[in-house]
């Protein structure tokens, strides 16, 4: 069972960390940005280059976190910022759009294979559970960027700012916040944020250029049933998801109806995020309207 | 992988250079080969393509089969089962080949072999293990032994190694699960025991809770295969998770290994064998005399070379017509004995008691210790 809790936290710090971004666009400019698994992709790849390259982990995450963070600022510039007045699900369809497009050049300049980002870890038995150095450092990482957002939106007065954006965009233009600086300074915490948990996911799996499709399902649905534009909210539905997966595929099935072991195979997990999606969906219909940020 | 990307292409463009229209001159006789010359596994899949090729170039260069040249027509199945089955029809139909040399998983050798079956054609298997291929007699022969032969000398190596504990870990398709379930049968029939079995889906992004399950289990040692990016992630969860115990395979040498110095002494298994004689080596000096800077060919050349030959050797003896190659097949392989060692096959043209090796992963490549009686 420890080891179940174990997981789910892995696993959960991996997923809020790129979910967080979503609802932080979410919030302010009201559309579901699929590019954004992208970003995550990519910031896994600068991770690599940037340790081929000779820098530390402890340099390379940071670093791909500033490119990727740049790289959001400069979609927001070419696409986004021109389709303002068109309806959230035209910039959500072009958003897929744009991920179709990172997602072919990265294939083309990394080929298809997978890539394993080498690192040392040793292996920690714990109360019964088996982890790694590297899990401790997912989640404490994990954590303190967190903490460092939570700092951000609530003891600044920059974060002050892109919260009020978020509550009321035309009231707090009108009371003279910056707007579009205020869209570019959000693209690039996003694009940061989403950078630092593809790295953190490269680091414990491995990198291709379909991880994508691999983590957007968990991701989006974290980010559903913690309320799409509550930035925190995000990081509890990635724990609810990840406990709820993680228990079904522990649970010994077949022993409750017979003498035979039968787990539920680990790749049905995602399935567990599709249920939670439908239960969402179903249970919380206003869950699309501005939530509380 | 953008070498092998461009061999493939090389080899496409050359087989479409020799094959400039749909009809076939009268003085040749066109043979199919599908092979995965995009998609995954293209390496391995490329050298069967080139021990192929090898055997032609020796067929022709001797004058052909009655003054007849061998024509290769190449199709890629991209390693998935309906661009297979499109390939095949095309080969079968319109190129009207009587016989296909295929390299694929059971997954694209079966659905193949049912077409064969149905037209009335031949198909010959250089790759596929699963003990479901021999349900087609007469049209889909086997070079490759079968899994349930692996696997039962896998089980039996297993438990002679002093094992008396194993969890099993394995993709599940016909391929992993026919091997786990026959190493699992001998080792068990031998005395031992099975704690925990563990058959993934391919592409996940890590097996960390598949690995901390056998793990837990405490095993003696782990059995299974794998092969292409899977069995690099799972060989990392393992090395991250601790794991320590001895793990044997079917095909160790098919492993991408992921890390060398981890890996070294731990991984030993049942591998084809049979290249140590003097059919092997003459391949592979075909194969450094025409690919001077290719790296050391894989086995698979050796069994792309034996497919073309046992079918030359079928033509010649019994004619051009897939059935009469299919007639003739079962008697010339009887006194055949090419790069992968002598063929024996059962009555349904699968391959037994096959040249089997036991090797080892040492000093960062694979060794050959010992031989399977």
């Amino acid at each position: 069972m420890i080891q179940v809790f174990v997981n789910s936290i892995i696993y959960a710090s991996e997923i809020a960390i790129v979910a967080v971004g979503i609802s932080l666009a979410y919030s302010i400019l009201r559309f579901a940005n699929f590019a954004h698994i992208q970003f995550a992709v990519v910031g896994g790849y600068a991770t690599y280059v940037a340790t081929e390259l000779g820098l530390p982990l402890i340099l390379a995450v940071p670093a791909s976190a500033v490119f990727v963070g740049g790289l959001a600022v400069v979609v927001d510039i070419l696409v986004f910022s021109r389709l303002r007045h068109i309806s959230p699900e035209g910039k959500m369809i072009v958003s897929w759009g744009v991920a179709l497009l990172i997602r072919a050049i990265v294939a083309s300049i990394f080929g298809g294979g997978s890539i394993i980002i080498e690192t040392n870890t040793t292996p920690i038995r714990f109360a019964g559970a088996i982890f790694t150095s590297l899990d401790v450092i997912v989640v404490s990482a994990t954590v303190a960027f967190m903490v460092l957002l939570h700092a951000f939106l609530y003891r600044t007065r920059t974060g002050s700012g892109l919260r009020a954006l978020a509550s009321n965009y035309d009231l707090a233009v009108t009371r003279g916040i910056p707007g579009e600086r205020m869209i570019r300074l959000m693209w690039f915490i996003s694009g940061a944020y989403a950078a630092i948990g593809g790295s953190l996911i490269a680091l414990e799996t491995r990198l291709q250029p379909n991880m994508d499709l691999i983590i957007l399902l968990p991701v989006f649905a974290a980010v559903t049933i913690g309320g799409l534009s509550n930035v925190f909210g995000a990081v509890l539905g990635a724990l609810f998801l990840s406990l709820a997966q993680n228990f079904i595929i522990s649970i010994d099935f077949g022993s409750l109806v017979s003498d035979q072991s039968w787990f539920v195979p680990s790749q049905f997990r995602d399935y567990v995020a599709v249920l939670a999606l439908v239960l969402v969906l179903l249970l919380r219909p206003s869950m699309t309207k501005r939530g509380a940020n | 992988m953008k070498r092998n990307l461009l061999n493939a292409a090389v080899f496409a463009a050359a087989a479409i250079v020799a094959q400039p229209g749909a009809l076939l001159a009268a003085d040749t006789i066109p043979v199919g080969v599908i092979a995965n010359l995009t998609g995954q596994d293209v390496n391995t899949s490329l050298q069967m393509a080139r021990g192929v090729e090898l055997a032609a170039d020796e067929i022709n260069a001797a004058g052909g089969i009655d003054g007849k040249m061998i024509e290769l027509i190449v199709e890629d199945s991209e390693y998935k089962a309906q661009e297979a089955l499109t390939a095949a029809t095309k080969l079968y139909q319109v190129n009207q080949v009587p016989a296909v040399i295929m390299f694929g998983g059971s997954s694209l050798m079966i659905p193949v072999g049912e077409l064969a079956q149905q037209e009335g054609k031949v198909l010959i298997n250089t790759s596929s293990s699963s003990a479901k291929l021999g349900d087609y007699p007469g049209a889909l022969f086997s070079i490759l032994p079968l899994d349930n032969i692996v696997g039962k000398e896998l089980g039996q190596y297993v438990y002679d190694k002093g094992a008396r504990s194993i969890a099993t870990i394995v993709p599940n398709n016909t391929f992993g699960t026919g091997i786990a379930d026959a190493a699992g049968a001998a080792f068990e029939a031998a005395g031992g025991k099975i704690v925990r079995k563990v058959a993934y889906t391919e592409g996940q992004p890590d097996y960390r809770a598949d690995v901390q399950a056998i793990i837990a289990a405490e095993p003696d040692a782990l059995v299974g295969v794998g092969y292409g990016d899977d069995s690099r992630t799972v060989f990392k969860n393992a090395r991250e998770l601790g794991f320590d115990a001895p793990w044997y395979a079917a095909y160790p040498s098919i492993f991408a290994v992921e890390n060398e110095e981890w890996m070294n002494g731990k991984l030993s298994g049942v591998d084809n064998g049979g290249y140590a004689n003097d059919g092997g080596a003459a391949v592979l000096a075909a194969y450094k005399a025409k690919w001077p800077d290719e790296d050391e060919p894989l086995a698979h050349i050796y069994y792309g070379y034996d497919a073309m030959m046992v079918l030359a050797k079928a033509i010649e003896a019994g004619g051009v017509e897939s059935a009469e190659i299919a007639a003739a097949l079962p008697s010339v392989v009887e006194s055949y004995v090419g790069a992968t060692g002598k063929i024996v096959w059962d009555d349904r043209g699968q391959r037994i008691d096959p040249p089997l090796d036991i090797i080892e992963y040492k000093g960062g490549k694979f060794e050959t210790v010992g031989t399977i009686d």
